[in-house]
C-alpha cells in the first residue's frame, strides 16, 4: 500500500457522519496507522456519497440514511479490525504468536512458582531418633562415653602460647600455639628448656582431661543422648559437640606419651597411648563421614605417635610384643572402610524437610526450606538481598529434579559409594571407578536438575580411601615393631617379610591397597624401609612424594610413595 | 429487491472480484458500480463492503493504493491482483454448477421468479 499522509478533516462531514466515523475508529482498538487508514477511506467515502447534496440539510439526511445503511458502528469495527488484523505479514504475525506462547509461557511460570512457593513438607521420619537407635546398642547410660567426652570439653585447658620465631610454621611474629609447635616436631629433644617446661605445665594443668579421657575410653560405647527440643532439629542441626575437645585430648595424650618417653619411662608412655585405640572405636560404626574420620584420625595420631617413638627410643621385647599385640586388635576388629548406613539419613531428611510429599513418594522442592536448610550450612550467606535470595531459591526449587527422582538417586549414590567403599584404592583404580566422575560427566542440564544434590554429596572418592590409609599405615606399623622384636631377638634384620611371617613374628603380610600386592619391605645398609605405593599406584622406590610447594608429603597424590619406615622420611619437612 | 444478508453474504466476494475486474475502483465508486451493474437488486451493506475488501486484500486478491483522483481527492484504489483472477474464474464455475443445479431443482418456477 502507498504510505500517504491523509486528510483525516471532518470538515465537509454532517456532524452525525462524524461521530458515527469517530465511533468506528475508536471502537476498532487497533494501530494508529491502521485506524488512519481506514478514517480516511471512511471519509472519502461519505465524502462521495454527499458530494451531490446542496444544502446541509440535505447532507444531514443522507448522511443518516448512509449511517444507516453502513449498520452498527461496533460491528464494523470489529469487522475492520479482524480483516486487518488477517492483512498482517506471515514474519509479523510469527512474532506475534512467539510474544503470545512467551506470555502465556510466563503466566503458567508464574502460576507455577506460586504453586512451588506454597508447599509445606511432611515431616514422616525422625532422622535423629532412627540415628541414635543405631548407634545405642544399649540403654545403660554407664557404658556411655559421651557424658564424660562432653566434661573434657570443659575442663580442657588449651595450650599457651610460645615465642619461637624459627618455626617455619610461624608467621605471627614469633608468637606459635604450643600445640602446634609439637605437632610438627618428632621429638621433646627439639624442645628448649622454657618450651619444655610449658609442655610440662600445660600437661600437668590437663590431668583431669586427661584422667576423663582414659575413663571414657574404657566405656564400650558413645552415644549422644539429644533433649526433646533437639529431636526437633533437622538432621544437619544435630549437635555434634565433642569432637573437637576429643581431639584436643588425643593430641594432649600423645604429647603426655612422648613427654613420659623422653623422661624414659617407656610403660607410662604406652599407657597414653593404648587409651586412644580404645576411644577411636567410639566413632566407628554406622555413624557420620565427619565421626568416623575423628574415629581414624585419632588412630592416625596414635600410629604416629607410636611410630615417633620407635624412632627415637628402645622398647623392651615384652613392650613391643603388647604393641604389637593390641594393634592387631585393633586392626582386627575395625571395619576399615566408610560405613554410610546413617550419614544418608543426612540427604533423607534434606528432601523430608526440603520437598513436598505427595503421599506417592513424589513431590517439588520448597524455595524457604531450601532457603533455611542452606542457610545452617552457611551457604549463600553472600547472597543478603531478601528479594534476590527469594528469587535464586524459588529458581533452585523451579528447576530441581522433583522429590522421586532425587530420591532414587540419592539412594542410588549412596549404594555405589558404599559398595565403592568395600574395594581398595587399587581396586577402583584398577577397574576405574569413580564417583566423583560419574557427576562430572552430566550435561549442564542435569547438573542444574541436581543441584542441590551436588552440593549435599561429600567427596566419597577421597572419602573412601582415608580408612585404608589408616589401616596400611597400622597394619606397617605392625610389621615395623614385628621387624624391631626380631633384630632383637636374632641381632639381624629379616630378610624379607615371607621370613619375618615364617618365623612367626608376624600372621600375614599386609596387603598394600595401593598396590594390591604385599607392603613392601626392602633392607638397605643396615636399616630397612616399608612403604605403599600411595595415590600414584606405582612403585617409586620408597621415595615420598612432593607436593606443589616442594613439600615433602606422606599421602602426595601425584607421585611418590607413603613411607612408613624410617619415619624420618615422613617429617623432613 | 434486498437479498437477505446471508444469501448474499457467500457471493459477495465473487461480486466484488468480478466488479474489479474491469478496472480498479475505490470503496464508494465500487459500491455504486456493484448497485448500478445489478440494477439495485445487490446492494453490499456499505459497512460490510470494507472489512469485506479487507479480508480480500489479506488474502492476497486485492491489492490497494492511495490516489488523487481526477476531483484533486484522496482515494484508496482496490484493483484485483493475478491471483484473484484465478479464484473469480474458480467461482464463476462454482456459480454456473449452482445455476444449473438450481434449474434443475426449481425447473420452469425458477425461471418464472
Amino acid at each position: 500500500m502507498k504510505k500517504m499522509e491523509h486528510k483525516n478533516v471532518f470538515e465537509n462531514l454532517p456532524l452525525c457522519a462524524v461521530e458515527y466515523i469517530k465511533l468506528i475508529i475508536k471502537k476498532m482498538k487497533w494501530r494508529k496507522k491502521v485506524r488512519e487508514d481506514v478514517q480516511a477511506e471512511l471519509i472519502a467515502h461519505f465524502e462521495d456519497a454527499l458530494h451531490d447534496c446542496k444544502t446541509n440539510e440535505e447532507k444531514e439526511k443522507a448522511a443518516k440514511e448512509l449511517i444507516a445503511n453502513f449498520g452498527d458502528a461496533g460491528l464494523i469495527a470489529v469487522l475492520a479490525r479482524r480483516a486487518k488484523k488477517r492483512c498482517r505479514p506471515m514474519w509479523q504475525k510469527a512474532i506475534i504468536r512467539c510474544f503470545q506462547a512467551f506470555g502465556i509461557f510466563i503466566i503458567f511460570l508464574i502460576l507455577y512458582c506460586f504453586y512451588i512457593a506454597s508447599g509445606k513438607p511432611t515431616l514422616r521420619v525422625n532422622y535423629i531418633q532412627e540415628y541414635i537407635n543405631a548407634n545405642r546398642p544399649v540403654s545403660d547410660e554407664s557404658q556411655n562415653a559421651e557424658s564424660l567426652y562432653k566434661q573434657i570439653g570443659k575442663v580442657y585447658v588449651k595450650p599457651p602460647e610460645i615465642n619461637d620465631a624459627n618455626d617455619h610454621n610461624n608467621y605471627a611474629g614469633g608468637k606459635i600455639d604450643l600445640l602446634d609447635k609439637i605437632k610438627h616436631i618428632r621429638d621433646f629433644k627439639q624442645l628448649n628448656d622454657e618450651q619444655f617446661a610449658m609442655v610440662d605445665k600445660w600437661i600437668e594443668d590437663n590431668n583431669e582431661t586427661i584422667k576423663l579421657f582414659i575413663e571414657a575410653s574404657k566405656r564400650p560405647y558413645c552415644w549422644h543422648e539429644p533433649n526433646a527440643s533437639e529431636l526437633q532439629e533437622s538432621f544437619i542441626a544435630m549437635l555434634m559437640p565433642n569432637l573437637s575437645s576429643t581431639r584436643n585430648a588425643v593430641y594432649l595424650l600423645t604429647a603426655k606419651a612422648r613427654l613420659k618417653a623422653y623422661k624414659g619411662n617407656m610403660n607410662e608412655a604406652l599407657q597414653c597411648i593404648t587409651p586412644l585405640w580404645d576411644a577411636s572405636g567410639h566413632f566407628s560404626g554406622p555413624r557420620t563421614i565427619i565421626e568416623q574420620l575423628v574415629g581414624l584420625s585419632i588412630e592416625g595420631l596414635s600410629f604416629k605417635a607410636v611410630s615417633d617413638l620407635l624412632a627415637e627410643y628402645k622398647f623392651s621385647p615384652e613392650q613391643l610384643k603388647m604393641i604389637q599385640s593390641r594393634l592387631e586388635k585393633l586392626l582386627a576388629d575395625n571395619d576399615f572402610y566408610m560405613n554410610y548406613g546413617t550419614e544418608r539419613f543426612f540427604v533423607r531428611d534434606f528432601i523430608q524437610r526440603c520437598y513436598t510429599d505427595d503421599g506417592r513418594g513424589n513431590g517439588h522442592a520448597i524455595p524457604d526450606q531450601l532457603s533455611q536448610f542452606w542457610g545452617n550450612f552457611g551457604e549463600y550467606d553472600m547472597v543478603t538481598d531478601k528479594k534476590f535470595r527469594g528469587l535464586l531459591f524459588l529458581g533452585m526449587s523451579v528447576l530441581s529434579e522433583d522429590r522421586k527422582e532425587m530420591t532414587e538417586f540419592m539412594e542410588h549414590f549412596y549404594e555405589k559409594a558404599q559398595q565403592y567403599a568395600k574395594m581398595t584404592p587399587w581396586q577402583l583404580h584398577k577397574e576405574n571407578k569413580s564417583l566423583e566422575s560419574m557427576l562430572t560427566n552430566w550435561s549442564r542440564y542435569k547438573s542444574l536438575r541436581y543441584m542441590n544434590a551436588r552440593m549435599l554429596l561429600p567427596a566419597f572418592d577421597k572419602a573412601n580411601t582415608i580408612p585404608y590409609r589408616y589401616q596400611i599405615t597400622g597394619k606397617s606399623l605392625i610389621v615395623t615393631i614385628a621387624v624391631f622384636r626380631y633384630q632383637q631377638d636374632n641381632n639381624k634384620l629379616p630378610e624379607s617379610l615371607k621370613q619375618l611371617q615364617e618365623t612367626g613374628y608376624i600372621c600375614s603380610i599386609p596387603i598394600d591397597p595401593f598396590s594390591g600386592n604385599e607392603i613392601t619391605y626392602k633392607l638397605t645398609k643396615d636399616e630397612f624401609t616399608i612403604y605403599s605405593f600411595g595415590f600414584d599406584f606405582d612403585d617409586d622406590g620408597g621415595k615420598i612424594g612432593v607436593n606443589n610447594q616442594g613439600k615433602s608429603e606422606m599421602w602426595n597424590t601425584d607421585d611418590g610413595d607413603a613411607v612408613f619406615w624410617p619415619v624420618g622420611e615422613t617429617l623432613k619437612n | 429487491m434486498k437479498f437477505e444478508r446471508e444469501l448474499l453474504k457467500g457471493i459477495a466476494p465473487v461480486v466484488v472480484l468480478e466488479t474489479l475486474s474491469r478496472g480498479k475502483m475505490y470503496g464508494y465508486e465500487l459500491s455504486e458500480a456493484i448497485a448500478a451493474k445489478s440494477q439495485n437488486v445487490l446492494t453490499l451493506g456499505q459497512g460490510t463492503l470494507y472489512p469485506l475488501l479487507y479480508n480480500l486484500e489479506a488474502q492476497k486478491l486485492v491489492v490497494s493504493e492511495w490516489e488523487t483522483s481526477e476531483s484533486g481527492r484522496e482515494r484508496k484504489y482496490y484493483s484485483i491482483t493475478s491471483k484473484g483472477k484465478e479464484r473469480l474464474e474458480a467461482d464463476k464455475v462454482q456459480l454456473a454448477d449452482l445455476f444449473k443445479a438450481l434449474k434443475l431443482v426449481f425447473g420452469a418456477s425458477l425461471a418464472e421468479i
